[in-house]
């Protein structure tokens, strides 16, 4: 299947930088790095998302721009591809309509700040070897979260996955590495309705994902074991409405491709 | 005292070594929705009647019957002697055993059609309704029902099913269970369009209450169908011989033009068929259509006994006794525990679920897995099946190991059960 540049610019947006909420809670250096910059970027991506990336006091909210929403810096792209060769690290410079000074700091070397963020957050990702088992819960435990978030854009944005979306009963369908992470799926107004992605445990939930430990999570994550196996073998505990968990399962089986 | 698997999870370890999934499709965990993984046996060593013994030597009164074929008894001695004997004679053969023709004859005479074509699975026989549909009326639309299962082809399945083309589906329409109306404006409208209009004789989907046809829906669909010329295509894969031995078309009153056999067909052995009436019988006869095994003996051999069997007597009457015997002693049980279990459509064919506030399941899911664990096996996602050597006492032993388990489950949750 063609990949579509304009899902993956939004699976960028908010699922690939979208998990920096997450790194910052997870990584004590990457926020005490945050907490010197106070910024709220919009990306701007014609054809594409658009969306703010808010780093306040070493905390970062990723969200989709909204009339009246304040920024300090607005980065236009003139198209999605070019979006998405900035986040795969190519030497792309965006549009800066908005605070030009500050771009300058954030975006035009490899070295500065928000490049080393989100550079070190995906290497971290990426990671197959690890260097201990902290280093492991933590490089898993965010490509879980990005799952979430990623599985969510799909769902409202790719169309293919919209037909899962759509297909999805309202509710909120939970997942979890057990003891280490949780996060919730929302789906709701019906066949044209959408998902929203809570990166906390559900407290209602209609259906039930959970990994038994993190070597299951990374592993299904990552796609060296398939889910069905990983259920087969007791090691992915699967419960509640189950239909809801299958269109879920055919989203995530798409998300390996955007990402990578 | 309730049961435990450790053969059975060793044996589970090896084959997900060798088999996808383990063990893959409906009678594996992830689809069977063996919730939890730990109440659920994988492996049968014996079957016999109704009863089977797991790996671990575990016996279970079964109300699943292998999905549905499991009709007369497991390893019936008629069916399987019957099997036997064409086993002796010719099996898989360069020509077409000679007992094809006996099957076909006894078929089209039980079920009131003109001609039978068989296969092997249901999604053999589904596909090739749909191929006649399309290239007797020349037009490309297929309608489905909402909740439907046609088996696993493409064209039965959504863009997101991973295999699945966009191109794939395409040719349809969906339309509600039960409402005449919107078949109505869409064959007014696309009508010149649509090949055929696909569908369970009543709504057996899983995961949600079974629902049987409105009074007349199946003779306004009959009569739109004719109207429009758009063949009618009753799947009976799932229902057949157990509401009708004349097939469900029947039991609802109408004549379908293309109507599919497989799973009650021959009591566990493999064939599946395709039956129609007399104007379609060239077009099939038009279509490359075969598979290596379609024309085994044994299979046809099996066929012939069973239907013979389920015809000699009242089958489906004692079928749908011993769902409403089931059914009342089930429900006589949640009254008492004040716990909301619906139970739905045909007797013969139940579906259960304990209703809950969330939707979720998760109470019935337990239900359904205390059962289990002590030799009831019931499914918490899909209708259950009654077969012919199932005899009142295993009925009754079933809804005492039932109401047993739902006891736990009320006690397990003092919260919702005060």
């Amino acid at each position: 299947m063609a990949l579509s540049e304009r899902t993956q610019a939004f699976v960028n947006l908010y699922a690939g930088i979208g998990v920096l909420e997450k790194y910052l809670e997870l990584d004590e250096s990457a926020k005490e790095l945050a907490k010197q910059h106070n910024v709220a970027i919009r990306f701007k991506v014609k054809g594409g998302p658009d969306g703010v990336v808010d780093i306040k006091n070493g905390a970062c909210k990723v969200y989709p721009y909204e009339e009246g929403v304040k920024t300090n810096v607005v980065l236009y792209f003139d198209s999605c591809d070019k979006f998405n060769r900035l986040v795969a690290g190519e030497n792309v410079m965006p549009i800066p309509t908005k605070g030009i000074l500050k771009v300058l700091t954030l975006l035009a070397k490899p070295d500065q700040w928000f490049n080393v963020l989100t550079g070190d957050m995906a290497a971290l990702m990426r990671k197959k070897e690890f260097d201990n088992d902290d280093e492991k819960k933590r490089s898993v435990t965010l490509a879980f979260y990005a799952m979430t978030l990623g599985a969510v854009v799909l769902g409202n944005e790719d169309p293919i996955a919209q037909w899962a979306m759509r297909a999805t009963a309202d509710g909120e369908v939970s997942l979890g590495i057990k003891d280490v992470a949780y996060s919730t799926i929302v789906k709701s107004g019906g066949k044209n309705g959408k998902f929203t992605a809570v990166l906390e445990k559900s407290q209602n939930p209609r259906s039930i994902m959970e990994f038994a430990d993190i070597d299951t999570a990374g592993g299904v994550i990552n796609g060296t074991l398939d889910a069905m196996t990983a259920v087969s073998t007791g090691r992915l505990e699967t419960k509640g409405h189950m239909l809801m968990l299958d269109s879920f399962n055919k989203i995530a089986a798409i998300l390996p491709r955007y990402l990578s | 005292m309730t049961y435990t698997y450790k053969k059975n999870i060793e044996m589970m370890m090896r084959a997900a070594r060798v088999v996808p999934n383990g063990v893959y499709g409906h009678l594996g965990p992830a689809e069977g929705c063996m919730i939890p993984m730990s109440a659920y046996p994988f492996f049968v060593s014996k079957a016999k009647g109704s009863e089977m013994w797991d790996v671990d030597g575990n016996r279970f009164i079964d109300y699943m019957c292998g999905y549905g074929p499991n009709i007369l008894g497991y390893g019936d001695p008629e069916v399987d002697a019957a099997a036997v004997a064409q086993m002796k004679k010719a099996n898989c053969t360069t020509l077409c055993a000679d007992i094809m023709v006996d099957f076909a004859e006894l078929l089209t005479d039980t079920v009131k059609k003109d001609w039978a074509f068989f296969c092997k699975n249901g999604g053999d026989v589904t596909s090739l309704a749909v191929l006649v549909a399309r290239f007797y009326t020349g037009k490309p639309k297929i309608v489905f029902v909402d909740g439907y299962y046609h088996g696993v082809a493409p064209w039965t399945q959504r863009p997101d099913s991973p295999g699945t083309l966009e191109d794939d589906c395409k040719n349809r329409f969906q339309v509600r269970w039960n409402d005449v109306e919107q078949v109505r404006q869409l064959f007014e409208e696309h009508g010149k369009e649509i090949a055929c209009f696909i569908a369970t004789p009543y709504m057996h989907g899983n995961f949600l209450d079974n629902e049987l046809p409105a009074e007349g829906y199946w003779k306004q669909i009959r009569e739109l169908c004719t109207k429009h010329e758009i063949i009618l295509i009753i799947d009976d894969i799932r229902c057949g011989f157990r509401l009708d031995t004349s097939g469900s078309d029947h039991y609802f009153g109408i004549e379908a033009d293309l109507i599919t056999f497989c799973k009650a067909l021959a009591n566990g052995y493999p064939v599946s068929a395709l039956c129609g009436k007399e104007f379609l019988k060239g077009a099939v006869a038009s279509i490359p259509y075969t598979g290596s095994y379609w024309l085994q003996g044994i299979p046809f051999a099996a066929g012939i006994a069973t239907l013979n069997k389920l015809k000699a007597t009242d089958s489906v009457g004692y079928m749908k006794e011993m769902g409403e015997r089931l059914g009342a002693g089930l429900t006589k049980t949640a009254k008492e525990l004040n716990v909301p279990l619906h139970v739905s459509g045909a007797p013969s064919m139940f579906y259960l679920r304990i209703a809950d506030p969330l939707g979720n399941f998760l109470l019935h899911q337990e239900w359904i897995a205390e059962c289990v664990k002590r030799g009831a096996f019931l499914t918490n996602h899909h209708n259950h099946f009654t077969n012919m050597s199932l005899t009142p006492e295993l009925v009754d032993e079933t809804i005492t190991i039932a109401s047993e388990a739902m006891d736990i489950m009320v006690k397990n949750h003092p919260e919702i059960f005060r």
